[in-house]
């Protein structure tokens, strides 16, 4: 052989070699365990009972957030304090907490609500950033003002400048709500927020901050009698959000079980299982065979901004997860443009049916769920389903 | 012959169509006599620079505003207020963006003002959700779920859209056609009405509005009034769309303007709109165009519409550096447009004789269950407690705004006292 040809046959060895070391992460959830098997048939859900329920929107502004507690249902308005009590046949039943300073009376609408599972309270992240809890005789106590400057002084040796000129992933002060994920939590006395950062320069939407989707956290949460003391910042974006910049579908979904979190992000089939402190403890999870996972490349906001409605509406992704006891639900939105739930029992996929739309999953009451469906905005009324598996 | 010909084709045609009097079919007579188009053109080139150089600037003035938001031709709220208006540069000269100008809404302070509640038709509870925003991209569902029933700023941001953009700027003549539809005299002075419509190829690029309407000017160049109908103002609006051709309409509307000359100036008089929603043919597009936000969700639906009218007393001509010193003031308390504390129905009642269709608003939101009294009281009440938490963290902070702003009603309540005595 030919020294010439000797190394020509090397190349692709060496090609191989040099990109090896690139192929690591370093993320936090390349060594957790992988979990789960195919359980699915095709015929599991031929029964599928589904029932439509229709509640009154008249004199609300058809835009709120909806939670199932014993059996009714609560709508907190976006655009005015209080809330409306519902029955599960969708007969409205009262209303409580009016404007104003009062023991049962608030300043600001609600943004975005949890239930605290132990004692049924309702924790309140308002329109102004401040949160509260409702009791269930409707008295209101505030937990704290504006939250994002409220954490502040803990972490004071960095300034707004600082961080302007040298944003930093590691200071809250960086973070705000994260609107896209529409959710809240409660775990004993901890409230947990989905969070991104805010800084102009340090975010998702320009290609070269990559380091952003490394590095940033994705959860902040805080004790509710000590939110200084107590505050912090953890949780991160799989790998899959490295090998692209695909901002668009960096959207995430959680929640709480015993003392994990289940953790859906948009383009990942994985369902990341965190514990309270973020470590990554396994995975698990079915890819779709109706979603691709190939994503456009975004290069800048305002081809963020543009192109976002078009791209979602073009793409399958992962949305919402509920879970409750052993049984996991998850919300698809398939590459042709459909709605299916995908159904796990404990990590294993049991099958998937076709929702046609959207399903936010409220609870679950004896063997139905109910879930919030869409707003017929004709007629204005919001329309849920009822469904037993 | 020919000109007796056509007069008594056009009596005949007046009486036709049932019209009564003299003046009516005067009228008529001299609207069919055509007029040249380069007449026109003279005309309105003549009207244009003479409004340049005569539009008054750096003055304060008295402003009542006037709000109808109607549902199916049934006043569901009402706005009123007056007070005095900074006009540094309220002019056709301004030459930068629209939002960069300094003359915006932040010049005016209400003396005194009255807002009701809102109350749709049948309904006697009032509504308390003002407005929803955001909700969704920009399609249709958008504008059957967003409003904002608050007062909108842009109102007069389309009447310097209308002067940077329409004809009466000199420079944008070429963007117009013109035609004299109509002559008329008064007190031995000849007045003429220009019709003008954009032409198509000019819009967007050589001027930001879409257009149709007329110019009233007198022989020697004096300006009256101008007013369009269905205007697309891409100047005012914060739309993201660089569509070449007119966007689809949610609304059919009026806008005038009218002008008056006082010692060699002409200043501005009132502004009249009036807008009503209607059903697109196309529901499909990602853009709209509508001249201000609906006041209500499903604005078709509703049968919502709206009446917006200020009128400007004669203004007090102010040298610059006086009138920075009070815009000092006025720039400060730019957050509350609308509400006064302690609102004095009983003046706007007054006010009322003088219009009927407030008189009529007011009467049909006197409500048994909603007072007026009550009414003013509740929505500048819940208005300034929101104002006073939005910037305030505690009590203390709280009352020195009330107090700043008690200081400034007192200021601006003398300076009108001193402007405009009452008579």
């Amino acid at each position: 052989m030919k020294i010439s040809n000797l190394i020509l046959s090397l190349i692709p060895t060496l090609i191989v070699a040099a990109l090896l070391p690139g192929c690591e992460t370093n993320s936090p959830y390349d060594s957790i365990e992988r979990r789960g098997k195919d359980l699915a048939t095709d015929t599991k859900y031929s029964n599928l009972s589904v029932d439509s329920i229709y509640v009154d929107g008249a004199m609300t502004s058809l835009s709120g957030h909806w939670i199932l507690r014993d059996s009714s249902m609560y709508f907190f308005d976006k655009y005015s304090v209080g809330l409306k009590a519902f029955s599960l046949d969708g007969r409205f039943l009262y209303e409580r907490i009016k404007e104003g300073r009062g023991p049962d009376e608030m300043l600001s609408p609600a943004w975005c609500v949890a239930l605290d599972g132990e004692n049924g309270n309702f924790i309140v992240h308002g329109t102004d950033s401040g949160m509260s809890s409702i009791d269930r005789k409707f008295a209101v106590k505030p937990i704290t003002r504006t939250w994002f400057i409220y954490i502040s002084p803990k972490f004071g040796k960095k300034d707004w400048v600082d961080l302007y000129e040298h944003p930093d992933p590691a200071v809250p002060q960086m973070y705000e709500y994260n609107f896209v994920c529409n959710r809240i939590a409660v775990h004993g006395n901890r409230i947990i927020i989905p969070v991104i950062t805010e800084h102009v320069s340090y975010n998702g939407y320009e290609k070269n901050t990559k380091d952003f989707w490394k590095n940033s956290r994705i959860f902040l949460s805080f004790d509710m009698d000590d939110l200084q003391g107590t505050c912090k910042i953890f949780g991160r974006y799989p790998p899959v959000y490295r090998h692209s910049n695909i901002p668009v579908f960096a959207a995430y979904d959680f929640a709480i079980a015993g003392d994990e979190i289940y953790v859906t992000f948009a383009a990942d089939p994985r369902i990341y299982v965190l514990d309270m402190d973020g470590k990554p403890l396994y995975s698990f999870g079915k890819a779709s065979d109706r979603i691709s996972g190939r994503y456009p490349t975004t290069h800048s906001f305002s081809q963020y901004e543009k192109e976002r409605e078009k791209t979602l509406g073009k793409h399958g992704y992962y949305s919402r997860i509920f879970v409750s006891g052993d049984t996991v639900l998850r919300t698809c939105h398939t590459d042709d443009g459909e709605w299916i739930l995908q159904h796990y029992t404990g990590s294993d996929y049991a099958g998937s049916f076709r929702t046609g739309l959207p399903l936010e999953i409220l609870g679950k009451i004896g063997d139905c769920y109910y879930a919030f469906a869409r707003v017929d905005v004709e007629n204005e009324r919001f329309v849920f389903v009822k469904f037993k598996i | 012959m020919i000109k007796k010909a056509m007069m008594a084709a056009a009596c005949l045609l007046a009486l036709a169509q049932g019209l009564g009097s003299a003046q009516e079919m005067r009228d008529t007579v001299r609207s069919a006599k055509v007029f040249p188009r380069s007449m026109a053109k003279a005309l309105m080139a003549k009207a244009a620079r003479h409004f340049g150089e005569t539009y008054a600037k750096d003055y304060i003035t008295q402003a009542s505003f006037s709000r109808i938001i109607r549902s199916k031709g049934i006043p569901c709220k009402i706005y009123l207020t007056r007070g005095l208006w900074l006009s540094s540069a309220f002019t056709q000269n301004y030459k930068g963006l629209f939002f960069d100008e300094p003359n915006d809404m932040g010049r005016y302070v209400p003396t005194d003002s009255f807002v009701s509640l809102f109350f749709l038709p049948g309904s006697t509870d009032p509504m308390d959700i003002p407005f929803v925003l955001g909700q969704g991209s920009k399609n249709f569902e958008a504008y059957l779920v967003n409003y904002s029933e608050s007062f909108p700023s842009d109102f007069l941001w389309h009447k310097r859209a209308l002067e940077i953009w329409g004809p009466l700027n000199y420079d944008m003549r070429k963007c117009f056609s013109f035609r004299i539809t109509e002559e008329y005299e008064t007190n031995g002075k000849k007045y003429y009405v220009i019709g003008f419509e954009t032409k198509k190829k000019a819009f967007p690029g050589k001027t930001k509005i879409l257009t149709e309407g007329e110019v009233y000017v007198s022989e020697d160049g004096d300006v009256s009034r101008i007013s369009t109908r269905d205007m697309e103002d891409r100047y005012s609006n914060y739309i993201r769309n660089y569509s070449k051709t007119a966007l689809t309409p949610l609304t059919k509307h009026t806008y005038s303007v009218e002008y008056a000359v006082r010692n060699g100036f002409t200043y501005t008089s009132s502004v009249s709109q009036s807008v009503r929603w209607v059903e697109p043919e196309d529901k499909t597009k990602s853009t709209y165009y509508q001249l201000e936000l609906n006041p209500y969700r499903n604005p078709v639906k509703y049968g919502l519409s709206t009446t917006t009218e200020v009128r400007f007393s004669e203004p007090t001509i102010r040298n610059k550096r006086k009138l920075a010193s009070i815009e000092k003031v006025f720039h400060k308390w730019h957050e509350i447009y609308w509400y006064t504390p302690d609102p004095d129905l009983s003046r706007w009642k007054a006010f009322a004789n003088s219009s009927p269709d407030v008189a009529k608003a007011l009467k049909a939101l006197d409500r048994p269950e909603h007072p007026l009294d009550s009414q003013a009281n509740e929505s500048a009440n819940s208005e300034w407690e929101r104002a006073l938490e939005g910037r305030k963290a505690n009590v203390d902070d709280s009352k020195k705004y009330m107090n700043d702003y008690q200081e400034l009603l007192k200021y601006i309540r003398h300076l009108n006292d001193e402007l405009y005595p009452t008579k």
